[in-house]
């Protein structure tokens, strides 16, 4: 059974009341029946004494045939015993002769002679039959009324009654006090552990009596508990601190300057193993030179001296600690920081090294692309284009007046145009010949008329910038203008490049259809093209659109430190 | 479970023995406190505390022959002394009655009872006074028993007052001077066990009733000695109220003259004999001369 959930004073008076009602209740009832079998008792020696007393009393008479004599013997016997409910007289010949009743004779009663108990209005009656001579002289009955005995059983019991309800009011009393007693040391045991949880300084208690044990464990645990918060406060700023770097070095000497900031040792070092012994790689707090450290000589034996503890990271250097003590699981725990922020420096170091590997292949191969562009387009325009024009003078010097040859001439020169474009698209020979600027405004002005759009251009550069550069911004340019004229269905389009804060900005907006960035689709691959040459140079590409609200591009790239200056 | 020992025990109790219920205030006024009747037609018959009433059976069983022999339901009525059951016979209450010799003779002398028999004793048990005394009391004569207790048995006896008294009389001395403390005991009986059991040094006794106490107990002998004896005075008689008919009177004396021996030998009677008042009247009249003389 579960006890509901109360506070151990009332458990304790719980305890106190069903006790007391168990006992009182126990000694109530055993009073009862020991008290009412006892005036029964009572009751019966009486009755046998005064019956027999007053048949002796009232046998000369009787044997006289004196019955007023007899009679007033009974008035006295009555007025002398009030508890006397009756007594009457029967003679031989069973016939009433004498009786205490006023105005008749009860009919019932004789019928019940013989019984030793009868229930009347006025309550149980215990009656006998006394024979006078033996019954020759007739007989007496005599009854007495059980109200007076049992009236006093019943204040004997309500006395008992209320010296329970006293008995058990002290009892509760005394339960209440000690309690208190009881309760006051775990008060304070409870007060200090608040306080303690509250992260306050607190003593725990420790009681003289039994409660000690708990004082003492509570004391134990509270230290214990203190350690573990300063431990998790340690492990807690480490981490914030290996958070905030990635170089393997300053993790060490983050870990190393915790160690000693938090008090747990005055001296931290870090030593890598060397040929020749332990190489210091980082110290903090440590007074003694590194060649004068007792750890770092014991290092090469199996157990350091004693004070110094040795943390061997996994895979790292070992951490040399004095000045102060520290229990494994902790130490364990700081190697784990640490062993997990340098695998992660570690990974760093290593996805940094293959971007940088994988920017030297793009790069390449940009290169490489344009190279092969600018010798086709040097090749279409020199071989080709020559061709072409060899031809249309060829064909002008063969035919004399317009005629069905007119048409081959249209079609050459469409021709020679078509080459002459794809030759500057491959690669503009303005870009190398006339700059970005130039190159810029006379590829704006061929692909609005080509996509018949509105225009206009703006730049703003007081810097030379390097080749590679130009080309990215001119690529960048040529394919949002390109998916302008194949997707915008727009009526105007504004190119600016502009210079600010160290930056160079190229921006290409238009007011067509937009759409959603988030659900690019097949412009997705230009717009990956144009990201990664960007980013190539340490840009960014930002690209805003909505359905129905145009497309900026914007392109922020860096310049050159030494550019700058 | 602990219902069901409730239920149990509440069923036992619905089966068990009812007790008996009675009204008391529900009552018969029919029967008065006291039926004191007499049944009609019946003969009162007192007898005086010659013997006490547990002693006095005999005496009822002699009432009841004679009425057996008159053919008439007997009532006998007793008193604590002899001059309640003169007042009997007196009123008129009691028709018979057995009487000591002297309240015979004060009824006779004052006329209010006739004398109709008298009980003649067994020759061994002649009627007279005998002074009795308890077995160990070294006392040879009367006057020996100065300052000592002494048990009466009633004012108007006369072996058991009259008797005594007369003695001392005649030698000069008063009773109340002469012992320490008397009793009156109201029966014969009575004054002889208060003898034996030492309740008082010595008592005065009808001869008569002496010898029948003693037969009947014999276990008194050892505990009594007589230490005097008078002269035989007339024997208690059987007397009538002055009221009875004297045809019934008649018819009684011939009921007592065939009455049963075995009636009468517990009483030490040998058979009643026609008697005189006169003989009465003089023991009374004697009495009287006796206290009038008293010194």
């Amino acid at each position: 059974m579960r006890l509901p959930e109360v506070g151990l004073r009332v458990k304790l008076f719980g305890i106190v009341a069903v006790t007391l009602a168990i006992v009182g209740g126990g000694l109530w009832i055993a009073a009862y029946f020991y008290l009412s079998e006892e005036a029964q008792t009572t009751l019966k020696t009486r009755l046998d004494g005064l019956g027999k007393g007053l048949a002796a009393e009232v046998t000369d008479d009787v044997l006289m045939n004196d019955l007023y004599a007899a009679h007033a013997v009974f008035a006295r016997v009555k007025a002398q015993n009030p508890d006397l409910a009756y007594a009457y007289l029967l003679d031989p010949g069973g016939r009433v002769r004498v009786h205490t009743f006023e105005g008749g004779f009860p009919e019932g009663l004789l019928a019940y002679r013989d019984r030793g108990r009868i229930w009347t209005e006025q309550g149980w009656i215990h009656q006998a039959a006394f024979p006078l001579l033996g019954g020759k002289a007739g007989t007496l009955v005599v009854g007495l009324a059980e109200a007076q005995a049992m009236a006093g059983v019943r204040r004997i019991l309500m006395g008992l009654v209320l010296a329970l309800l006293l008995g058990g009011a002290l009892a509760a009393l005394v339960a209440d006090r000690m309690v208190r007693a009881f309760l006051a040391p775990v008060e304070g045991m409870v007060r200090a552990v608040e306080e303690l949880e509250a992260g306050r300084e607190a003593e725990v208690p420790i009681p003289a009596d039994e409660l000690g044990v708990l004082g003492r464990a509570l004391a134990r645990y509270s230290r214990a508990a203190r350690r573990r918060a300063r431990e998790l406060a340690t492990l807690d700023r480490l981490g914030q601190r290996l958070n905030r770097t990635l170089d393997p070095t300053r993790m060490l000497e983050a870990t190393l300057k915790t160690l000693v900031e938090t008090g747990w040792f005055t001296c931290a070092e870090a030593v890598k193993e060397g040929p020749e012994g332990p190489v210091p790689l980082v110290r903090s707090g440590c007074d003694l030179a590194p060649e004068d450290c007792p750890a770092l000589k014991s290092l090469r034996l199996e157990a350091p001296p004693p004070g110094y503890h040795r943390l061997a990271v996994p895979g790292g250097p070992t951490l040399v600690l004095t000045g102060g003590e520290a229990s494994e699981a902790f130490l364990s725990a700081v190697a784990d920081y640490l062993k997990s922020g340098l695998e992660r420096a570690r990974a760093y170091q290593r996805l940094k090294e293959k971007e940088a590997e994988r920017r030297r292949l793009l790069k390449a191969l940009l290169t490489a692309q344009e190279e092969e562009r600018a010798r086709i387009a040097k090749d279409l325009h020199d071989q080709v284009g020559q061709s072409l024009t060899a031809l249309r003078l060829g064909l002008e010097a063969l035919i004399g007046p317009p005629s069905a040859t007119e048409g081959l001439k249209e079609l050459v020169e469409a021709t020679l145009a078509d080459v002459r474009r794809i030759s500057r698209e491959l690669r503009p020979a303005a870009l190398d010949e006339l700059g970005l600027e130039a190159a810029l405004r006379r590829m704006v002005r061929e692909m609005a008329a080509y996509g018949n759009l509105e225009s206009d251009v703006y730049v703003q550069t007081k810097t030379p910038l390097a080749p590679e550069l130009e080309t990215v911004l001119y690529r960048v340019a040529q394919e949002a203008l390109t998916n302008v004229v194949r997707h915008a269905r727009a009526g105007r389009v504004s190119v600016l490049l502009k210079e600010h804060e160290g930056q160079l900005q190229l921006v290409v907006e238009d007011d067509g259809v937009g759409f959603d960035p988030a659900h690019a689709g097949a412009a997705s691959n230009g717009l990956i093209g144009m990201r990664e040459r960007v980013e190539l140079v340490g840009g960014e590409l930002v690209v805003e659109s909505a359905p129905g609200a145009g497309t900026a591009v914007y392109a922020r790239v860096p310049l050159p430190k030494e550019v700058r200056a | 479970m602990r219902y069901l020992g409730l239920f149990l025990a509440l069923l036992l109790a619905a089966c068990g023995p009812r007790a008996p219920e009675v009204r008391l205030d529900a009552r018969d006024p029919g029967v008065p406190a006291v039926v004191d009747s007499v049944p009609p037609g019946a003969l009162v018959v007192a007898v005086a505390g010659m013997l006490s009433p547990r002693a006095a059976a005999p005496y009822r069983r002699l009432a009841r022959a004679l009425g057996k022999a008159l053919r008439r339901p007997v009532v006998v009525l007793q008193r604590r002394d002899y001059a309640g059951v003169l007042a009997l016979l007196k009123d008129g209450t009691a028709e018979l009655g057995f009487l000591c010799t002297l309240a015979a003779g004060k009824g006779a002398e004052e006329g209010f009872l006739r004398v109709v028999a008298a009980g003649l004793p067994d020759p061994h048990a002649p009627y007279r006074s005998l002074l009795v005394v308890r077995a160990g009391l070294s006392v040879q004569r009367p006057e020996d028993l100065a300052g000592r207790r002494f048990a009466f048995v009633d004012p108007l006896s006369n072996t058991g007052y009259a008797w005594p008294l007369r003695y001392l009389h005649e030698h000069g001395l008063a009773p109340e001077r002469f012992f320490d403390q008397v009793v009156f005991t109201y029966s014969h009986d009575r004054a002889l066990r208060a003898v034996a059991e030492g309740f008082v040094d010595a008592a005065a006794v009808d001869g008569m009733v002496y010898h029948a106490v003693l037969s009947a107990q014999p276990e008194l002998k050892a505990k009594v000695r007589v230490l005097w004896q008078s002269p035989e005075d007339p024997p208690p008689p059987l007397v009538a109220a002055q009221s009875l008919d004297p045809g019934e009177e008649a018819r009684v004396r011939a009921a007592l003259a065939r009455l049963p021996a075995a009636v009468l030998q517990p009483l030490h009677i040998r058979r009643f004999a026609p008697a005189e008042a006169a003989p009465y009247r003089a023991v009374w009249r004697r009495f009287l001369e006796d206290r009038d003389a008293a010194p």
